[in-house]
């Protein structure tokens, strides 16, 4: 666990720090019983832009969906704010993959952004004319007030990531976890993303972000978490995203634990 | 033909139209959510969950009948996810084997209970509806059929938990994981929308049947989703629809069968409310706005005139370069041969752009307009700037660009196209001076009112 640990100096001689937006302690998560990710340990600094960096089958979007409770784990402890994720979920937003929903759903791209909305309003509670003008703020923010009116399925792929921002934008929640919001999307679009991002961090928010493109990572990141199944290395991007991690994160798959995953599943072990 | 009469006549429309309204919210909610295939599966499932209440309390008392339907309902999605994940078989598989194996048991039981208490099994398959205004309860001085009460019921219940759970719905409908990390309970949300389907099937049983009540969850949703993008629209929408169904449906089988059939008796009404629905889809499929195939083949047609019309645009521009010029008919003769159009449309091309004025006709000689040749030079500056992209970025061979530029050209707007020339290193103010692979200048677009 030497080079999975990451700590901030603020929790110098305690464990995890209660005050990081995302405390993960020891977590393991395994699919069907086969682990996908092994003791992940790190606190996310506050008020920062952190990237997911690793190759694909990592774990990456895993880690996010463990996080918020998507997916059972299999151990360990996620905490936000120094609280259990289920007590803190109205601070904690959700932008998923662009394919992970349906656009040829009849909803139009101002209901989509209102529904960041509902997690403020009670049961049998409607969104009204304040959730309304939270969602046009959000939309404007992502310059698609134009569009408010159209079915979702009429947008272009950057468009409607966009649209999954100004959902979380209208969401107002202190930490975002993003999986991968600047997949296919065009210049213009990630320039735009990346303008909300630091918006909401000078605004005191922290952003996770799944992350794949190497090139962009060390502009855009004041931290990183290098995975690859486990922990590589995390911590500031200066420090953290040299060629030697690099190295070990893309670099020689750990066969053995591979091995060792797919006997835990056979057996139905764990 | 036998004459309507407000008694009978009026009571089975009643009954149907309210079938299709009930059905209107969890059959939205399962089209949009590509879950059909569930009210198939909830519908046939009840059945023994009917069968098993009905031997447990040997009476035919609705809230008995609700609760072995439900309970059923729930199996069938619990037991089928169970059988996929334990027997490693896809999901759609499960699911079939699970309601086809409940359905059998609930035919098998119904059939030895069928003598205890008051059950017909063909009607519960197919429903009697031409029966329903038989069985009535005195409300308010008027003799009101039962199933219009149960039906009622249940179409006011689906909208009363429509409303009060709107938000938590479409949010696990559009995106489940999102309700789960905003507190909307999507596992919930789903069993409330199964459960409104499974309440429906039940209530609908004896007038149209556990397979014709299938017809009426779906069709309307999804003839409406045709005609609607937003999901309050869809759920109207298969109301209108299922309202319309239950009309003709009903009149077909009692004016229009008996008068084409011989013998003359009336159609079964549930079989043809159900058939009206069918035919109700195929026409929503050929007349709907945006995705109707009318407005498609529309689309398709302009855009076809569009393209030879340009065609014939950047021909004459190209002749013109090379300071030949033509006859219109060999204008023709040279666009049919080029675009590989009919002869047909090449007239018609030619036609339009005689009519629209960039195209003039003057001692037998074909010349473009001022507007005319403004639109080539934008077209040709299109062809030749993607055929420079082509080579400069995907390295496509120089006797290979010209047929992708072909195609390509008629896509692009100024937008695009400037965004071309500043990629392709080529300023605004070359003023045609800069060449494509083939060594001719990429034209400037004249400046003229009304230029694309």
């Amino acid at each position: 666990m030497t080079s999975a640990t990451a700590r901030t100096p603020s929790d110098f001689g305690c464990e995890h720090s209660s005050s990081s937006p995302l405390s993960i302690h020891a977590l393991t998560v395994a699919y069907d019983r086969r682990p996908v990710l092994w003791d992940v340990d790190l606190d996310v600094p506050a008020q920062s832009i952190v990237g997911v960096i690793g190759p694909n089958g990592a774990g990456k979007s895993t880690l996010l969906k463990a996080c918020l409770g998507l997916i059972p784990i299999a151990s360990g402890k996620v905490s936000v704010f120094g609280k259990p994720y289920e007590e803190q979920r109205a601070r904690v937003g959700y932008v998923p993959q662009r394919e992970s929903v349906d656009w040829d759903f009849p909803v139009s791209v101002l209901e989509v952004v209102m529904m960041g909305t509902f997690g403020q309003l009670g049961w049998f509670q409607m969104a009204g004319k304040l959730e309304r003008a939270k969602a046009r703020e959000a939309l404007d923010a992502v310059g698609l007030a134009d569009e408010e009116n159209q079915q979702i399925g009429q947008l272009s792929g950057g468009q409607q990531q966009r649209v999954f921002l100004a959902r979380a934008l209208a969401q107002s929640a202190q930490i975002y976890l993003m999986d991968e919001p600047f997949s296919s999307v065009d210049a213009a679009t990630e320039q735009a993303i990346i303008a909300v991002l630091r918006r909401m961090r000078s605004e005191g928010r922290t952003v996770i972000v799944v992350h794949h493109d190497l090139e962009t990572a060390r502009d855009y990141f004041d931290w990183v978490i290098l995975l690859n199944t486990r922990v590589v290395a995390a911590g500031p991007t200066a420090t953290t995203l040299t060629h030697e991690q690099l190295r070990k994160t893309y670099g020689g798959r750990l066969t053995l634990l591979d091995e060792a995953a797919q006997r835990m599943q056979k057996a139905q072990l764990g | 033909m036998n004459a309507w009469t407000l008694a009978v006549d009026g009571w089975i429309i009643a009954i149907g139209a309210l079938g299709a309204l009930a059905c209107a919210v969890p059959g939205a909610f399962l089209v949009v959510r590509r879950t059909s295939m569930l009210a198939d599966a909830v519908s046939h499932a009840v059945l023994p969950g009917i069968a098993v209440a009905f031997l447990l309390s040997g009476t035919r008392d609705p809230l008995w009948m609700f609760l072995g339907a439900a309970a059923a309902g729930l199996f069938v999605t619990l037991g089928s996810s169970a059988l996929a994940r334990i027997a490693r078989i896809d999901s759609g598989a499960a699911l079939g084997i699970v309601f086809t194996t409940m359905f059998a048991l609930g035919l098998i039981l119904i059939v030895q209970v069928a003598d205890r208490v008051d059950l017909d099994p063909s009607c519960v398959l197919y429903g009697a509806i031409e029966l329903a205004p038989l069985d009535s309860i005195l409300l308010l001085g008027v003799e009101v059929p039962r199933a219009v009460l149960v039906l009622g019921g249940v179409t006011l219940l689906n909208a009363f938990v429509a409303v009060i759970f709107w938000k938590e719905l479409t949010v696990m409908a559009f995106d489940p994981a999102l309700a789960r990390t905003l507190g909307c309970r999507p596992k919930l949300m789903e069993s409330i929308i199964l459960g409104m389907a499974a309440a429906t099937c039940v209530a609908a049983f004896e007038s149209v049947g556990s397979i014709l009540i299938v017809a009426m969850m779906i069709i309307p949703a999804a003839s409406a989703r045709l005609w609607s993008d937003r999901l309050a629209g869809v759920i109207v929408g298969a109301m209108l629809i299922g309202i319309l169904g239950a009309l003709v449906g009903h009149w077909i089988a009692t004016a229009v069968a008996p008068a084409i059939i011989p013998g003359g008796r009336d159609a079964s009404s549930a079989g043809s409310i159900a058939a009206t629905l069918g035919a109700l889809l195929v026409a929503s499929i050929v007349v709907a706005p945006r995705r109707g195939i009318v407005v498609r083949l529309v689309h398709r047609w302009l855009l076809t005139l569009r393209i030879a019309r340009e065609d014939a645009i950047g021909l004459l521009w190209r002749l013109d370069e090379d300071q030949r010029t033509v006859a219109p008919a060999q204008l023709r003769d040279l666009l049919v041969r080029g675009a590989e159009i009919p002869n047909w449309l090449a007239r018609m091309a030619i036609a339009h752009l005689v009519r629209d004025g960039r195209l003039e006709c003057v001692e037998n000689v074909a010349r473009l307009t001022t507007q005319g040749r403004a639109d080539g030079a934008s077209l040709v500056r299109s062809h030749r700037l993607w055929e420079i992209y082509l080579m400069q970025r995907l390295a496509i061979a120089k006797d290979h660009v010209h047929p992708t530029a072909m195609v390509l050209e008629h896509i692009t707007d100024a937008v695009m196209r400037e965004q071309l020339a500043r990629e392709g290193g080529i300023a605004a103010d070359d003023h045609g001076t800069r060449a494509d692979p083939h060594g001719r200048a990429v034209p400037e677009v004249p400046r003229t009112n009304g230029a694309n």
